[in-house]
């Protein structure tokens, strides 16, 4: 069963870049990227940059229109996203309950579960 | 056999061994719906085979027998409209459940699956308000209508709310399992949470129609003794099915004819229900056998103090006053502050309690909430402090919509506006 988290937290929330609490920070990252790696949950995962340079697109009388910014304003925006297998949402939960974004209370993760197409063709 | 003591039995048999069964059946299926459905249609042709044939010796295994059955149907009907993967899949499941034996149907192997489906209903990743749904409709067997009914909802409302939460267990695959060790403590307070909920619902309405409503008190008893019969080594299950017997215990001295509230004090203590305080002092007994006591089992030696006194004066109201502060110790609540302010006020007398009160007035929680505001009336028409206890009774009214509670302080304000006048 897949699942995705998706990060999102509020601007400036976590440690400054550069200082000794972000090394801490992304070092929390790369140990649970490796632990779940060794566990195999980890399918892929991607930090993004801020909501300022997302560009949206979205179809108005048929005509594909650009917007210059996220597709919702949002006080916690999207910072990044996971895709993990695992047999249920209680497994999928105390995975990301250890993700350092929530561990170290810097934001939320959204856990969804991911269609499975051959669910769909049923 | 007679028609009515059939439908009787029935009824009886419905209680006991509905959530089993949906439990037994889930496991098979892993689809919640799928497993209500099967044994929802387990459980009408049980009613008409048995009109014929009488109830069998073992009717749970009846059920879970005829459930599995249509299961099995139904996963073949489907597995013909499928192809490749999806057939390979029904495939493999069908045999699982095929495989499942009869014995373990009407085995007490369903204990643990019975304990499951309840900590299924009460997964945290449902939100509170539908774990108490799920819980009545699948643990207890409540149909959509008896639960609309309960809580004055639109059935159609219920029924929606139901699919969408069975709906999101099937898509996010919450599992009906019991919880990892580490998580149990946890996962039981959801639980116990959930069965106080609808035992207040039951108790406390809010409704000014219906002060009590019997069946869900009934309900979260039930649900709580089969807990506690399910998982006896978690003490506060057992707690707190000591504080329902206890505060239930008071329901008939509760309301007038009038359908007004009656306050403690003012109640006629013949009229509490005698074996139901026996029985909770006996399980309270157990609950602090149990280690370290939590916030119901400690709610329910102060229900037990209440329930020992011969009358409202004679309570021993040192021991609620300590009991409300190891209460605080477990879990600190305003309301619990609060109580233990009105204890404090007949063991050391209405001053030191105005003091009291007026720390838990200045940490701000409760600052304008009618409890508080009500208590200090109360407290201050102690001390003679007429024209403040008037004006708060009044604020304290002001806030509340109309019931049976505003009624009961209305009252209050009107025996002490005629106190004034005599004076």
């Amino acid at each position: 069963m897949k699942y995705t988290y998706i990060l999102a937290s509020e601007p400036d929330s976590g440690p400054e870049i550069g200082s000794d609490d972000w090394d801490d920070y992304a070092a929390a990252y790369i140990k649970w990227n490796e632990d779940a790696a060794k566990a195999g949950i980890l399918n892929a995962g991607e930090p993004v940059h801020p909501p300022s340079t997302a560009t949206t697109l979205r179809q108005v009388d048929g005509e594909i229109k650009l917007h210059d910014g996220p597709f919702a304003e949002t006080k916690e925006c999207i910072i990044g996203w996971y895709l993990v297998e695992c047999d249920d949402l209680n497994v999928a939960i105390e995975w990301a309950r250890k993700i350092p974004l929530v561990a170290r209370g810097f934001g939320s993760i959204e856990v969804r579960p991911v269609v499975d197409m051959k669910d769909l063709t049923e | 056999m007679r028609s009515e003591e059939l439908v009787r039995q029935f009824e009886e048999i419905h209680r006991r061994e509905w959530g089993r069964s949906v439990a037994a059946i889930c496991k098979a299926s892993r689809d919640l719906q799928l497993a209500e459905d099967c044994v929802q249609d387990a459980f009408a042709s049980a009613l008409k085979t048995w009109r014929a044939t009488g109830v069998p010796n073992n009717p749970g295994a009846w059920i879970r027998t005829a459930a599995r059955r249509r299961l099995i149907d139904f996963m073949r009907r489907r597995k013909t409209h499928l192809q490749n993967d999806g057939k390979l899949k029904i495939e493999a499941e069908l045999n699982a459940i095929e495989e499942i034996d009869e014995e373990h149907l009407a085995d007490r192997i369903i204990d643990d699956d019975e304990l499951a489906l309840i900590f299924l209903c009460c997964h945290p990743a449902i939100s509170p308000t539908d774990q108490v749904m799920l819980t009545l409709r699948i643990v207890a067997g409540l149909t959509p209508k008896d639960i609309a009914a309960a809580f004055f909802a639109d059935h159609e409302a219920i029924r929606t709310r139901l699919l969408r939460s069975k709906r999101k267990i099937k898509a996010a695959r919450i599992p009906a399992s019991i919880p990892a060790p580490g998580q149990l403590e946890e996962r039981f307070r959801q639980v116990h949470a959930v069965m106080y909920l609808i035992f207040n619902e039951g108790y406390l309405s809010s409704r000014q129609d219906n002060i009590t409503r019997a069946d869900l008190t009934y309900e979260a008893m039930r649900l709580c003794k089969t807990l506690f019969d399910l998982a006896p080594g978690n003490s506060e299950s057992c707690g707190l099915y000591a504080l329902m017997l206890l505060t239930d215990a008071r329901a008939p001295a509760r309301i007038a004819e009038s359908d007004a509230l009656i306050s403690l004090d003012q109640q006629n203590r013949y009229l509490w229900r005698k074996d139901q305080i026996v029985e909770g002092f006996d399980y309270l007994r157990r609950a602090f056998g149990g280690g370290v006591a939590g916030r119901y089992t400690l709610q329910a030696a102060i229900a037990a103090e209440h329930a020992k006194a011969a009358t409202y004066d004679r309570t021993n109201w040192g021991a609620i006053v300590a009991l409300y502060d190891r209460l605080i110790e477990v879990e600190d609540s305003p309301v619990y502050r609060l109580n233990r302010c009105i204890a404090l006020s007949y063991k050391d007398g209405p001053i030191p309690a105005l003091e009291d009160l007026s720390l838990i007035s200045d940490s701000g929680l409760l600052s304008e909430s009618y409890q508080l505001i009500a208590t200090r009336a109360d407290l201050l028409a102690r001390v003679g402090r007429l024209e403040e206890a008037i004006k708060d009774y009044r604020m304290a009214i002001d806030q509340l919509p109309n019931g049976s509670i505003k009624a009961f302080l209305a009252k209050k304000l009107a025996t002490l506006n005629a106190d004034g006048d005599q004076r």
